[in-house]
């Protein structure tokens, strides 16, 4: 029986602060090569999560790239942490594609550690193609967007030659959207750990998010 | 929960003064911005723990993965801080620190997921 690994992070994070407004993101996302070595980035993952803590644990979902040195295939990716976890959605490209996640009003009882509750029906969509459904406790909802690196202890990480970049965002409210930019009302924190580095342009009235690690 | 945050702070501060004293036993020559590093880290943790957000995103348990001199962005602008990185069973937690002025500038998590498929020891 094989073990799991034990792994150290460095990436960065775009987050919007406010987590009771927006109802879900339109983003354009380009994760580069997700460069991976066995003596380097274990794992690569260029992703968009949505969600919030609820008081019975944390209610998220996410849909990006990702690559690792065990699966040396990029691939687009959604994941939901209460109702199915990973799901596959063939080869990706290190060309930008669209990647949206939405909360409907619709409400539905759904399955979550056992329990049957309530929640908000999601969908996401890639490269403009609808891939997956699922439900969140809450509608409005908190958005990030990351730069994952994951290595083993001991091991640096890959240089990104290309930069994973994030760009011409918006997000959902209730009276149609706004652009992801700066601008007052809207906060935006840019977080980076490890060796994780980032900047932020912007770019038709939205940040243009490219991040890396050395 | 008022005897759990007074461990917390305890706690903090004694895993400060075996910082700094590790700092000052194992490097006689240790130069005055890594001792004003280390004495941030320090301070840095302290003020973290004491933070009622952060206690209770660690109250499941959790492990200081790192202290280090960071930056955070606030929209356009960028601040000098110190990142304490946890990590807890559910969340790797972020927590940036101004210990200048003794106040958290933000706290961010990066949830965790299941190792995917692939990723095991082969």
């Amino acid at each position: 029986m094989p073990g799991v690994l034990s792994l150290k992070s460095a990436g960065a994070l775009m987050m919007i602060n406010d987590q009771n407004t927006y109802f879900g993101v339109n983003t354009y996302m380009s994760p580069g090569p997700l460069p991976v070595s066995s003596t380097g980035t274990f794992q690569h993952v260029v992703t968009t999560h949505i969600g919030k803590p609820a008081s019975s644990g944390e209610d998220w979902t996410e849909a990006g790239a990702t690559m690792s040195v065990n699966d040396p295939n990029p691939r687009y990716f959604t994941y939901d942490n209460d109702e199915g976890g990973w799901q596959f959605h063939g080869a990706a490209g290190t060309s930008q594609k669209n990647y949206q996640i939405y909360v409907s009003s619709t409400v539905e009882s759904f399955t979550r550690n056992g329990q049957t509750v309530s929640g908000y029906v999601y969908n996401i969509w890639i490269d403009n193609s609808w891939v997956r459904s699922g439900h969140l406790l809450s509608r409005q909802t908190g958005i990030n967007c990351a730069n994952e690196n994951w290595a083993q202890s001991g091991n640096s990480f890959s240089s990104e030659n290309s930069h994973p970049t994030f760009q011409n965002g918006y997000l959902y409210k209730s009276s149609g959207y706004q652009l992801w930019g700066a601008y007052s009302g809207l906060q935006s924190n840019f977080n980076i750990w490890g060796s994780g580095h980032y900047t932020n342009a912007m770019s038709g009235g939205s940040y243009q998010f490219v991040s890396w690690v050395t | 929960m008022k005897s759990n945050f007074s461990f917390f702070i305890i706690l903090a501060v004694i895993i400060s003064v075996m910082v700094l004293s590790s700092g000052c036993t194992e490097n006689t020559s240790i130069s005055s911005h890594s001792q004003s590093v280390t004495n941030a880290s320090g301070a840095a943790l302290v003020i973290a723990l004491d933070n009622d957000t952060v206690q209770s995103l660690l109250a499941g348990g959790y492990s200081v993965q790192s202290i280090e001199p960071s930056t955070v962005g606030i929209n356009q602008m960028s601040f000098n801080v110190t990142c304490v990185m946890f990590d807890t069973p559910q969340d790797s937690v972020g927590v940036n620190v101004d210990v200048k002025n003794n106040s958290i500038v933000n706290i961010w998590t990066l949830p965790k997921r299941v190792p995917m498929p692939g990723l095991y020891d082969v």
